[in-house]
């Protein structure tokens, strides 16, 4: 691993591996395409102006670091970092993930942002362990870059961790569809939660952007454990840390589509189902054997429970 | 001049014709004897725990899914006449004095069984023949178990905790296909082949043993959807909270534990290309 230092503050982080150029040019231009004009701009509009530039609104007593993971994103990278400067972090790391498109030069025009570049893609949610790693804040704010949010609808999830929250959760509950409709991702969320004795998180995950987590969540979880999310938040909720929901950011509306993450049964469905998978398998591998309850208990408990069901 | 209103067009009979109104004959069915069939295809296994209000028709609707039937009926710690019913229609009773918990009902009537199709009923509601025929076809056709296609309530954004289990453990095991459809609902049937692989003492323990089932080789299809969700009675519950929900939920948490078990850690998904190797 090569660091090579320009200011202080501005690294770049060079991974060996194959360069982008050996990539072939055409998923370059098929990825060009997909992209709605709609989103072109790649912005949700903002509600609230007013008193956005009175910083002292987002006032913090611990430091903030912005993990922001991308994979070509050269449209709403900037954007992006401009909105994430406004919350006035310590530092801002962009993780690119075998960016093949314009996203390094893009995220180079912020003055703040700590670059890694990976040449050849990590695969999913890596990026947000290796940008974990290399964090200094008090406080780690986890994004993507596909999507611009405007900074007031960021500031909560600091400002939650920095109340004493340790991982501070997206709430997407009040924009789910019917549970008929909904898909498997949501399902798995649903249920790991459940299995976890928080049913009350509903669909609440550390699958979701954007979330935040304390230091102190970090060290328990382990910065490795954040590639696959859901076995982190199985860790976080195990491991008794304040896991909460703190505010609802529409990602659903503007979550980019790739040729991965349309149709049912899609690639990274099918990857987030085996992520939630492992993290049951965390779940059910910390209980203590010896409460297993014997056979005759288990049985006299079903008597018990028919006995009482029947109404005698 | 207006054409008379007449359905005639859309039945494809010239309107000039008059309608048939005598009915088509129908075939007399052969009344179906109370009684047992000795050499049974097709065993049909009810655990009734105080159902005298219901049992006869349950019974009574049993036998009309295959001309050679047997009803067993398990009744295990009833206060009424249950048994006493029961045994008046024909179908053989094996008594329990004390309850056996919930399912448990299912092993020893499976034990008892001595037919090819194992069809698998509750005594506290009354399904038709015509309901429960698709099922016995279906494992005559050549399916290991055929469930029942309902999945329980789901036009609400947050589900209940059962119908979310049984959606996430079809889920897990790679059968999302299956929706909510699980061994714990009955109708269900089962085959001869399928109650030889699973053993009788795992269906008291729906979930894992459709969890077991789904991981071998046996056919498991959601064959035809009974509302049974509208006809379970309502059930007592501690303030607002169902233990039997609780149970249930553990239950399918075990489930996952034998998927995990028999397919690995990440139950046979893959991890794309996530470079594990690389954060250190």
């Amino acid at each position: 691993m090569k660091i090579k230092s320009k200011r202080r503050r501005k690294l770049i982080v060079s991974v060996p591996g194959k360069s982008a150029s050996q990539r072939a040019a055409k998923g370059a231009t098929a990825a060009a395409n997909r992209r709605s004009p709609r989103r072109s701009s790649g912005r949700p509009a903002v509600t609230r102006r007013h008193g956005s530039r009175k910083t002292g609104r987002w006032q913090r007593n611990g430091t903030l670091s912005v993990i922001i993971s991308a994979r070509n994103e050269q449209k709403t990278l900037l954007p992006l970092l401009k909105q994430v400067s406004r919350l006035q972090p310590m530092e801002i790391i962009v993780v690119l993930n075998g960016c093949i498109d314009n996203s390094f030069r893009q995220a180079r025009l912020s003055k703040e942002a700590m670059i890694i570049h990976l040449p050849d893609s990590a695969g999913h949610d890596v990026g947000r362990a290796i940008g974990a790693k290399l964090s200094r804040g008090d406080i780690l704010l986890f994004l993507d870059g596909d999507m611009v949010i405007p900074a007031p609808q960021l500031a909560p999830f600091p400002a939650a961790v920095d109340k004493g929250v340790d991982v501070a959760l997206n709430d997407l509950n009040s924009l789910l569809p019917p549970f008929r409709l909904s898909d498997d991702v949501t399902r798995s969320k649903m249920f790991l939660n459940l299995a976890l004795g928080r049913g009350d998180l509903g669909v609440s995950s550390m699958t979701a952007v954007p979330h935040a987590l304390s230091r102190h969540a970090l060290e328990k979880i382990g910065f490795q454990e954040l590639m696959v999310p859901p076995k982190a938040q199985a860790l976080s909720i195990l491991g008794g840390l304040r896991v909460e929901q703190v505010g609802t950011v529409d990602v659903i509306k503007h979550n980019r589509l790739r040729r991965t993450n349309i149709g049912t049964g899609n690639a990274v469905e099918q990857l987030i189902t085996g992520d939630h998978a492992e993290a049951l398998h965390e779940v059910l591998s910390r209980r203590d054997p010896g409460s297993l309850v014997p056979e005759e208990v288990f049985w006299e408990k079903r008597r018990q429970m028919a006995i009482w069901r029947n109404g005698l | 001049m207006k054409p008379k209103r007449t359905s005639a067009r859309r039945q494809l009979r010239p309107a000039s014709k008059a309608r048939r109104r005598t009915a088509r004959p129908v075939q007399q069915a052969a009344a179906i004897p109370p009684v047992n069939h000795p050499e049974p295809y097709v065993s049909v296994i009810i655990p009734a725990m105080n159902e005298e209000r219901t049992i006869r028709g349950v019974i009574a609707e049993a036998r009309g899914v295959h001309s050679r039937c047997e009803v067993i009926v398990i009744v295990n710690g009833s206060a009424d006449r249950t048994a006493e019913m029961a045994s008046s229609s024909g179908a053989r009773v094996i008594s329990y004095e004390q309850p056996l918990g919930h399912d448990a009902g299912r092993s020893v009537g499976a034990e008892a069984a001595m037919g090819e199709v194992l069809l698998f009923l509750d005594g506290d509601f009354v399904i038709p023949a015509s309901k429960l025929r698709p099922f016995v076809r279906a494992v005559n056709e050549g399916a290991d178990i055929a469930l029942n296609g309902y999945s329980g309530p789901v036009r609400q954004a947050m589900p209940h905790p059962v119908v979310l289990s049984k959606h996430a453990l079809n889920l897990l095991l790679g059968r999302p296909d299956l929706k909510g459809s699980s061994m714990t609902a009955v109708p269900h049937a089962l085959s001869r082949r399928a109650l030889a692989v699973l053993g009788s003492g795992l269906l008291s323990r729906p979930p894992l043993a459709h969890a077991a089932a789904v991981t071998t080789d046996l056919r498991v299809q959601a064959v035809h959807t009974v509302e049974v969700g509208k006809l379970n009675s309502v059930r007592r519950k501690a303030g607002g909270s169902d233990p039997l929900q609780q149970q249930i939920v553990e239950d399918h948490l075990e489930a996952v534990s034998l998927l995990l078990e028999r397919r690995g850690h990440r139950a046979g998904f893959g991890d794309g290309s996530r470079r594990r190797e690389i954060v250190r």
